[in-house]
């Protein structure tokens, strides 16, 4: 029997009509065996307010085997790579079972952002700074949250400009000074008001 | 200052999380870490994700071995014949003397592919052939009162799975495959069930892997009755952990509370002789005092279908 596509077609379409687990799937690649999923980092964790983009591979023994997933948006976590967003997670290894779904399993990776398991670490450095500097580890974590998992603020950009061009500057001055500095405001109002 | 000290450590801390490391191709490094492993005491110098990688090889390599060596279910010959080059100067006469036993009451074995789902497999295929050979003694005609029943469990048997959390969209396709094998059962000769029950990732292996799902199911609507024979070393007994790592799980293999729970929820008997070493094999029948029409052998590890005749 050739890759059954049944059950994955099913999966996608429950997806698509979940709104409650809040987890998302994306289809990546025309035959469905690329996705990319989206989890959000749990209240209560250094990922609060955090969007995690999954790397999804379904494999060719798909339900029979896990899918291959890794973590896409750089994250702290003792059992994640910080290096390449490798997991460790059994049920993505050898306790994987076809009772288990995309969905299910992304809802295990929120729940293992919930509670690190230190003694089968995917990251040494991490898994070290978890357990002999906690607050640290917090930190650091909280640190990577702000600075790789925020979502980007849509029109950020364009608010910035509308309050350039309020000042009196033209708004090719303005788009071009924020593009030298590199997003920055600070730094285009003081380069527009030194007329650079 | 303290906190200014603090906060120095951890913008330090944080330097060092950022800080480029090496290990870019980490899939080439565990490669050769492996490579260069080639001794047992450098097991100890891999680390977690190196193991689990060479685990994983080592596992894979070994299924496929198995899958181009052994037939998911063989053919029926001889019980002496079929074990006795196996234990073939083996230091404990006891198992030379229990296969003679075996031999004089049985008839014939089939050898069940050595993959960690032989009981499900052997189970399964033993059962279905029974019902094969009932309804061609019927000919054309009705369903034997045995098939309608069983079809009206494996029926009823999804509602009670979706009870205790499974996802329809996980178990259905699983389900369906055996509800169509057993509504086929009238148009099935023993040779098409023989060659579909040996089909590599066709129906089998779902119909197989849907025994551990009724079983699962079983313990978990029974869990006060179920919950002492699955403790664990602590003493704690979670039975929806145990069906999640002893059960489910492909090729995880079968332990007698398993057996239990799959026999009663499709109110199926069956009869296991245990080989060990001691020279008398014992027989045990699920649940007590039924008379089955499944029989298996028992060996430390592993299932084979006997035959009585």
């Amino acid at each position: 029997m050739a890759f059954d596509r049944g059950r994955l077609k099913k999966e996608l379409t429950e997806l698509t009509r979940d709104t409650k687990s809040g987890v998302t799937v994306e289809v990546k690649s025309s035959d469905m065996m690329e996705l990319e999923g989206v989890i959000t980092g749990p209240e209560g964790t250094p990922y609060e307010g955090g969007t995690y983009q999954i790397g999804i591979t379904i494999p060719s023994g798909y339900p029979f085997e896990p899918p291959k997933m890794k973590f896409l948006t750089k994250i702290w976590h003792p059992n994640i790579s910080s290096q390449t967003g490798a997991i460790c997670l059994d049920i993505l290894k050898d306790q994987w079972s076809p009772a288990l779904t995309i969905k299910t399993a992304l809802l295990s990776l929120q729940a293992l952002l919930c509670s690190p398991e230190p003694d089968d670490p995917q990251d040494a450095q991490v898994a070290q700074m978890y357990l002999n500097e906690p607050d640290t580890f917090k930190q650091t974590a909280k640190f990577w949250t702000e600075t790789y998992a925020r979502p980007k603020e849509a029109g950020a950009e364009d608010a910035a400009v509308a309050r350039l061009v309020e000042m009196g500057f033209s708004r090719e001055q303005v788009v071009k000074a924020l593009a030298d500095a590199k997003g920055d405001e600070n730094e285009a109002v003081t380069a527009l008001l030194s007329g650079a | 200052m303290a906190a200014g000290n603090d906060d120095e450590e951890l913008r330090k801390a944080i330097a060092a999380s950022l800080a480029e490391q090496p290990a870019a191709d980490e899939n080439a490094d565990i490669q050769r870490a492996i490579e260069a492993s080639t001794t047992p005491q450098d097991l100890n110098a891999l680390t977690a994700a190196e193991q689990d990688k060479l685990t994983i090889e080592q596992m894979n390599a070994i299924n496929d071995e198995i899958q181009s060596n052994q037939a998911m279910v063989g053919d029926r010959v001889g019980v002496a014949a079929a074990l006795a080059g196996e234990y073939d100067g083996n230091a404990n006469a006891g198992f030379a003397r229990g296969i003679a036993e075996l031999d004089g009451k049985y008839a014939s074995l089939r050898r069940v592919r050595k993959d960690g789902n032989c009981f499900y497999r052997g189970f399964l295929y033993r059962y279905l052939e029974h019902l094969c050979e009932l309804q061609a003694g019927r000919g054309a005609g009705a369903p034997h009162p045995e098939l309608e029943r069983v079809r009206g469990v494996v029926r009823a048997s999804k509602a009670k799975i979706l009870s205790v959390d499974y996802e329809e969209t996980a178990i259905d396709m699983f389900w369906e495959m055996l509800v169509e094998v057993l509504d086929d059962v009238p148009k099935t000769t023993l040779d098409q069930w023989h060659a579909k029950m040996n089909e590599e990732h066709g129906v089998a292996m779902h119909i197989v892997w849907f025994c551990r799902v009724l079983s699962a199911a079983q313990i978990k609507l029974n869990a006060d009755r179920f919950a002492p024979f699955v403790m664990d070393e602590t003493g704690a007994a979670d039975v929806a952990e145990f069906c999640r790592r002893e059960v489910e799980p492909v090729n995880h293999e079968c332990e007698q509370v398993q057996i239990i729970a799959l026999t009663e929820m499709l109110e199926i008997p069956v009869a296991i002789e245990y080989l060990d070493g001691s020279g008398t094999p014992s027989k045990l029948v699920f649940p007590e005092g039924a008379s089955p029409v499944v029989n298996l052998l028992y060996r430390p590890g592993h299932y084979d279908i006997l035959y009585e005749e």
